[in-house]
């Protein structure tokens, strides 16, 4: 599903170039969740990126279902992200100006949906995250873990191959994390999507088939 | 691609309406200047038309044509859109007044047509106007002053020095400010000019909002003549150069404005989306293509400009409704001018143009000021974008 190859990646800060990541590779299952751990700095943000195609690795490959990211145009890059991922962020991200139901309901939109088939999955999905009461809220009357929680129903609306998360319960207490990474777990079995995450709480890499680490640039299973 | 097109229409519209503060700043700008100029652009055009009033309204009229035959009957040059047609006959010659002599240009007139025709009347200074009565003469205020006259003073008119003097009684003595005027011409009942006049001048005033050409046209058909009867701009060039300068002063004032505003909405739209270049950011990660997102910022800046310079229009075009029926008071500020001789007062004046310009002109600049913001958010880095959190 996901074939990251020999990848590496450095920054320039100033007159000195730190490399972020150091030749790594790794293989992802299809349906497989898959937990990234790693201290704060270690690159894991830059790792997801470069998995999901926001970033290029100065040398290496990724091929991400089956396609070969380096490949791809702008055009077609967007579109593999419209149709093949999902993705969660630290702090949810909702669209402030859009509604809870709208925010889960836009990639749907992005795809082409019909109009009947968006009601009925963004209906499913209010009632999967238990917030049905709240579809016509907007994101700033909601809290943290309610954010965090349509970010996912948002980022599985349209049922991708992939999904990604970028420390996702980081701004979370550890219950309410839990209770998050398990709708992430429990949504994509569903639908039979594969995870990749990052956090760095070692409570939360249970939930994940497999763990791993970053360090120093480094990836260590 | 059509129903994602409508659709980020409609997420477009809902961001306006929801980030309703921001978009409220935004649009106040552009709403305020198109509503101003609109505003301003009827101002001007309304000077303008004071100007032309006031000195076609003074005496001159419209159109002019000198020397007609007697058998041309005025009635012929009452056609539709005249509202009078004036008959005036001129007889060069000499007034006296014991030792005093001053040539003038005695005018006969019918006095209660002029009256009803032109402001002349409302220049009095002493006395009265022309009232019909016999043997009265009505002059100007230098005139008066170089012959030593005054209301009720007695004078005689003289064609040539051979000829037999004529008495005159000053019904009133006016002051124009025109110094052909009250130096130069004097006037009296047409039934009392010393001698037969065999030709006559034609002062021709339109009904408001007609253009002398067309009028022109016709009396040269009904005439059969060609470049005798000559319209306003023909006998004051200096007026229609004010007026034409007035219009082009206002025309490059607008483009300035538009221009300074074009800049100001630019960086203000800049900083907007830097604020919001997260969410940019979010969108392009779900895989938003960058037309659709050059299509999202323009749609909101375009809806956003539209709403805005609508607005301005209703506003600019209400401000000059209501003070279009009482007009603007400038008298203080006109008392020596010649071009506002019979009233100081502008009424605002909407014209397609002055409608039109000031909006069309906001929109495509407004909407070009969108270029730079939405090449930022194209060129900017997703993955730099949400690490800068």
């Amino acid at each position: 599903m996901l074939h990251v190859n020999n990848i590496s990646k450095a920054f320039a800060t100033g007159r000195r170039r730190i490399k972020v990541l150091k030749d790594i590779s790794f293989y992802v299952e299809k349906g497989e969740i898959v937990a990234l751990k790693g201290k704060s700095g270690s690159g894991k943000t830059t790792l997801l990126n470069c998995c999901c195609g926001l970033e290029s690795p100065d040398s290496g490959k990724v091929i991400c279902s089956g396609i070969d990211l380096k490949t791809l145009s702008a055009g077609q890059l967007s579109r593999f992200l419209r149709t093949k991922t999902g993705f969660v962020f630290q702090q949810g991200n909702l669209l402030s100006y859009l509604t809870v139901s709208e925010n889960i309901s836009f990639p749907l939109h992005l795809n082409g949906e019909k109009a009947n088939n968006i009601k009925s999955r963004v209906s499913e999905l209010l009632a999967i995250i238990g917030m049905e009461e709240a579809k016509h809220a907007l994101p700033s009357g909601l809290s943290g873990g309610e954010t965090l929680r349509v970010s996912v129903a948002r980022a599985l609306s349209h049922k991708p191959e992939m999904l990604f998360a970028d420390e996702p319960t980081a701004s979370l207490d550890t219950a309410t994390g839990k209770s998050v990474l398990s709708l992430i777990r429990d949504l994509s079995r569903m639908q039979k999507s594969t995870v990749v995450f990052s956090t760095h709480d070692p409570e939360l890499l249970s939930m994940a088939d497999r763990v791993l680490e970053l360090k120093d640039g480094e990836l260590k299973e | 691609m059509v129903t994602n097109l409508i659709f980020i229409l409609k997420t477009a519209i809902k961001f306006l309406a929801r980030s309703w503060r921001a978009t409220f700043v935004l649009a106040f700008m552009i709403f305020i200047s198109v509503a101003t100029l609109i505003f301003l652009s009827a101002l001007a055009t309304g000077t303008n038309d004071a100007m032309i009033r006031n000195s076609v309204g003074l005496y001159s009229g419209n159109i002019q044509r000198m020397n007609l035959p007697d058998s041309l009957r005025p009635e012929a040059l009452e056609i539709k859109g005249v509202k009078h047609v004036l008959v005036r006959k001129a007889c060069p010659g000499i007034l006296k007044k014991d030792d005093h002599i001053e040539t003038i240009l005695l005018t006969g007139i019918d006095s209660e047509k002029e009256k009803k025709a032109t402001g002349l009347y409302k220049k009095t200074i002493k006395g009265k106007y022309l009232s019909g009565k016999e043997k009265e003469i009505y002059i100007g205020q230098i005139l008066a002053k170089k012959l030593d006259l005054d209301i009720d003073s007695r004078l005689y008119f003289q064609k040539g020095l051979e000829s037999v003097p004529v008495e005159f009684t000053v019904s009133g003595i006016f002051k124009t400010g025109i110094g052909g005027f009250d130096d130069e011409i004097a006037f009296c009942n047409l039934k009392d000019l010393p001698e037969e006049v065999l030709v006559w001048n034609a002062a021709i005033f339109l009904e408001e909002g007609k253009k002398p050409q067309a009028i022109i046209a016709e009396y040269e058909k009904i005439t059969n003549s060609r470049g005798e009867f000559l319209a306003w701009y023909d006998l004051m060039p200096d007026l229609k150069q004010l007026t034409d300068l007035n219009q082009v002063c206002m025309d490059i004032l607008t483009v300035i404005v538009f221009a300074i505003v074009a800049v100001g909405v630019a960086c203000a739209f800049v900083i907007f989306i830097l604020k919001n270049l997260r969410e940019y950011g979010i969108l392009k990660t779900m895989g938003l293509s960058p037309g659709l997102m050059a299509f999202f910022i323009m749609a909101k800046v375009t809806i956003l400009n539209l709403f805005a310079a609508l607005s301005g229009v209703v506003a600019g075009a209400l401000l000059c409704w209501w003070l279009s029926g009482s007009g603007i008071d400038i008298s203080q500020m006109t008392s020596h001018n010649k071009y506002f001789v019979i009233s100081g007062i502008i009424y605002p004046r909407l014209t397609a143009g002055s409608l039109l310009a000031p909006p069309i002109l906001a929109f495509v600049l407004s909407s070009a000021a969108a270029l730079w913001p939405m090449m930022i958010v194209l060129r900017s880095n997703v993955a730099k974008i949400l690490r800068n959190r």
